[in-house]
């Protein structure tokens, strides 16, 4: 079972509004489209893990912070993002982050919404 | 044996577990199986314990272990698995199924429930200890598949247990004791595997999660227990600092050259994870830590006055002290003064030590903010490494951590940072990106002088690149010159972000003081943005066309803007012009966003009154008539037209006023923009109806256009609930009908009632009688956002012929 956060995505928002569209035009169920959902959590939760290895650092001052069911959600104002050579800044920056208990050996958060 | 049955009866066996978790059953039916698997379970496990043995041929014994691993995920409580479990260990030995064994012997250790049974968890420690001597043969035979599968297996067992490791170091029972410590050590093992990571091996990684639990459970512990645990781990965590001491060192350059890009990324990353485990490891260790690796380092600079200095080992222990520099005390003044002090003394020209040791410095920015004296000693390197091309990066980088920092005290060293910046500027080793930070650290250096310093200091630095701005606009367009007015006016955009001579600094008393005297001369900002304000005039007669500077040349004016505040004022009448005349060119969605900064700080003062409405209306003016040119081509420019439109109603009401505006066409513009697929713009253009419903409640403008026109507004939103808009406006939808209830309630009703006696209408999928339950419950609940969101969503459901699916449920949940 893989999380289901990345449907909160751009991607996700599309492949989700691309099936209601195929299921009001009758050309799927319901049930088919559920299935490719699960199918899209289960690839993007292994294509992130497996084939994304870049480190950015995030700094910025916490707002909030609240850990629920496994998932920490923060809150930073004046964030910055730091990789190698890259910087940015953004004034208010929201994490969604879910712990990987599947890995092991290698520490991951699943995180979407920033 | 009949072997061939067996591997059969192994394989139905295997599956059955396996079919449980992907097999489609209601709630009942799945508890009726997973109960009665569990019943079958020690038949199984007897089964499997009499198949793995030595006397059994491997491919029973394969298959053994792979059915074995199927059933502890179902879920073995491992009490009873202990038995397999240790035949699995001895397998372990063969070759053949070493693979097998490791993969099973993970999915033993961190299964879920594997906490609930810490008595078998220590039963089977033992076993896992007894992996050392074949771990390392492993090792020394640069074995890396062994060496890969027994730290697997070590790590499942720290890692999914830390707690139960570091409850039994502090136990009674000696045995207990000893097994968690013998189990770091293995710990400890698999972090120093030899060679670099991943070339030499690919498994040194895997203990880091484990570190950073660890040290987050000790810290966790109450102060009793703290104290008893301090000491057991503080030498471990040191062996720990003694590994990534080593780990952390790039090979010699010769062999990295050799590497391949993706083997230098990763190894970018394992640095970068070490670093990490460092700030974890200074949690526990604190002070001491910065102790060690200053005698680390100052031993290595008197063992390179006998042998070569590897840089390989400075940049490492430089690296390492960057990663804790966030972590370390403010207030401490032991050691890294003796660092910084060090630096200087180290002759090294390698590019990356002397990046690193930047980066470095750059880490310590807070810290010497509180010990100001160490500016002396690190402003020179930094200043250096700006006349080095390759490491001009680490440089500016350096330069604007620090002084960000340190404003108050940068003052003394204003001027030889202004002269080496200027130099590195004038010469031709900047890339772009590394002038545009040097521009905004010398905004923030040069914000801390007096008026006229400041000035002189501009005149000079600003004098050619706004000359050189000048030349490039009466040049023909082509990319080049594109590229360079880009980076002119990023340069421009972010000095002046950051020349910010109002910032509160503690010294602001006496520096207010001084600024009081000052009050009637204009802000620096604004004296660079009249002279830079004319070229621009002439680039965009030009580049009006061309979105990239157009976006640049809204962001130095919005930067400006932000800086000055009120002082911008003098500029406000030139600038509406200008956003006049560019969007009358070509409508773009920055144009936008810079007008409602524009308006909504000026709009009260009475001197820019009737040139605000000038550009509003120029503005509402274009954007309708794009909708005749086909609004789907414009949805950024609609959308930032909504939102500005959305700001003036809630915070300017005045402007909207005088009915001067083609109020009618700006209700039918936010109408047709809810038809839009973007959700952005149609989330914005509902903001817009919203506070246009609100606000026409007191403007009779308003009023009567909704009176007028509101039955469109009510068709739109239900065809689009309907199915013709997607799922993820339906609650921006929603809100735009509950104003309507609020404000309009009798129009709406009788609206809503006289739309859906339309056959078909807004879908096929609900009767009649479906929809008149619905707008009963909407004309209820107006004014509960919450319960109208409820309803609204319910139809949008039905509509779609989705109500009641688990998929709809799913999407609900994240929607």
């Amino acid at each position: 079972m893989s999380y289901q956060l990345y449907r909160n995505t751009t991607l996700g928002h599309t492949l989700q509004e691309s099936l209601d569209e195929l299921i009001q035009c009758g050309q799927i169920t319901p049930q088919l489209a559920l299935k490719v959902l699960l199918q899209f959590d289960k690839a993007i939760n292994n294509a992130l893990a497996s084939r994304v290895k870049n480190r950015i650092q995030v700094k910025g001052k916490l707002n909030t912070y609240r850990f629920c069911d496994n998932v920490w959600t923060f809150v930073l104002n004046n964030c910055e993002f730091r990789e190698v050579h890259e910087f940015a800044k953004v004034d208010k920056v929201k994490i969604v982050a879910c712990t990987d208990f599947i890995q092991l050996g290698y520490r991951s958060l699943h995180t979407a919404e920033v | 044996m009949d072997v061939q049955k067996c591997l059969l009866l192994l394989e139905s066996l295997r599956v059955l577990p396996e079919e449980f978790f992907s097999a489609n059953l209601t709630q009942y039916k799945r508890s009726v199986l997973r109960h009665e698997l569990t019943k079958g379970l020690p038949d199984v496990l007897e089964l499997l314990k009499e198949l793995m043995n030595p006397n059994s041929p491997a491919d029973v014994y394969d298959h053994s272990l792979r059915c074995f691993s199927s059933w502890v995920e179902f879920g073995v409580p491992l009490m009873e698995g202990e038995p397999v479990i240790v035949q699995v260990f001895n397998s372990l030995h063969n070759e053949a199924l070493f693979d097998t064994a490791v993969d099973t012997l993970v999915n033993v250790f961190s299964h879920p429930d594997a906490h609930r049974f810490p008595y078998t968890i220590q039963k089977l420690l033992p076993h896992v200890l007894q992996l050392q001597t074949m771990f390392q043969k492993a090792s020394e035979a640069s074995n890396m598949d062994i060496c890969q599968g027994l730290s697997q297996i070590i790590v499942a067992v720290a890692e999914n247990h830390t707690k139960l490791i570091v409850e039994s170091s502090i136990c009674q029972e000696e045995g207990r004791r000893q097994n968690s410590m013998n189990l770091l050590q293995m710990v400890l093992a698999c972090s120093s595997l030899p060679g670099h990571y991943p070339v030499d091996e690919n498994s040194s990684n895997m203990p880091f999660t484990f570190w950073y639990l660890l040290q987050d459970d000790i810290l966790a512990s109450d102060a009793e227990k703290y104290r008893l645990l301090l000491p057991l781990y503080q030498p471990v965590f040191f062996s720990l600092i003694e590994i990534l001491l080593i780990k952390v060192q790039y090979p010699p350059e010769e062999e990295y050259e050799t590497w391949t890009a993706e083997e230098k990324e990763q190894f970018r990353c394992y640095r970068q994870d070490i670093g990490d485990t460092m700030m974890y490891s200074f949690s526990i260790l604190r002070e001491p830590l910065l102790g060690h690796l200053c005698s680390v380092l100052a031993g290595a600079v008197e063992n390179s006055k006998i042998t070569d200095l590897r840089w390989q080992v400075i940049e490492g222990i430089f690296f390492l002290f960057g990663s804790v520099a966030e972590s370390v005390d403010l207030e401490e003044n032991a050691y890294l003064p003796t660092l910084l002090s060090l630096l200087p003394k180290i002759p090294c020209s390698n590019v990356k030590f002397i990046s690193t040791a930047l980066y470095m410095i750059g880490s310590f920015g807070e810290w010497i903010n509180c010990h100001p004296e160490s500016l002396t000693s690190v402003i020179p390197l930094i200043l250096q490494g700006l006349g080095n091309a390759e490491v001009a990066t680490a440089a500016t980088m350096s330069l604007k951590d620090v002084t960000r920092e340190n404003l108050d005290h940068i003052q003394p060293y204003v001027n030889q940072i202004f002269t080496a910046s200027k130099n590195a500027l004038d010469g031709n080793i900047l890339k772009a990106r590394e002038r545009i930070r040097l521009m905004s650290a010398l905004g923030q250096v040069l914000s801390v002088l007096p008026f006229d310093d400041i000035m002189q200091y501009l005149n000079t630095l600003l004098t050619p690149v706004i000359q050189e701005l000048g030349q490039l606009v009466k040049q023909e367009p082509t990319p080049a010159v594109r590229a360079n007015i880009s980076l002119k006016l990023n340069m421009l955009s972010w000095m002046v972000a950051s020349l910010d001579t109002d910032r509160p600094t503690s010294e602001n008393m006496e520096g207010q003081k001084q600024q009081e005297v000052k009050l009637d001369q204009p802000k620096p900002v604004f004296l660079v943005m009249q002279q830079v304000a004319p070229i621009v005039q002439e680039l965009l007669s030009k580049w009006m066309n061309d979105a990239s500077i157009v976006e640049l040349v809204c962001e130095l004016f919005k930067r400006s803007l932000r800086t000055l505040m009120d002082d911008f004022a003098p500029m406000a009448t030139d600038t509406a012009q200008m956003l006049i005349q560019m969007y009358q060119t070509v409508p773009h969605a920055v144009i936008l966003d810079l007008s409602k900064q524009l308006i909504l700080l000026f709009s009260t003062d009475e001197r820019f009154f009737s040139t605000l409405k000038v550009l509003l209306n120029s503005l509402c003016d274009k954007t309708l008539e794009l909708y005749q040119k086909g609004l789907q081509n414009y949805t950024d420019v609609i959308e930032g037209f909504m939102n500005l439109m959305a700001q003036v109603l809630k915070k300017t009401k005045p402007l909207l006023a005088d009915g001067t505006y083609n109020i009618p066409g700006l209700f039918q513009a936010g109408v047709q923009a809810l038809a839009l697929p973007e959700q952005h713009t149609v989330k914005a253009a509902c903001s817009f109806l919203n506070e246009f419903l609100s606000v026409g409640s007191e403007l009779p403008a308003l009023k009567q256009v909704v009176n007028s026109d509101g039955h469109l507004l009510v068709d739109r939103i239900l065809r689009a609930i309907g199915g013709e808009s997607p799922r993820g406006v339906v609650d921006s939808l929603s809100d735009v009908l509950n104003a309507l209830n609020k404000f309009y309630v009798e129009q709406t009703s009788k609206c809503m009632n006289d739309i859906i006696q339309t056959e078909g209408y807004p879908s096929n999928r609900v009767t009649l009688s479906d929809k008149e339950y619905f707008v009963k419950m909407v004309l209820r609940e107006r004014g509960n956002k919450r319960k109208h969101r409820e309803i609204v969503k319910e139809f949008a459901l039905k509509c779609r012929g989705l109500y009641g699916t688990e998929y709809a449920a799913q999407i609900s949940a994240i929607v």
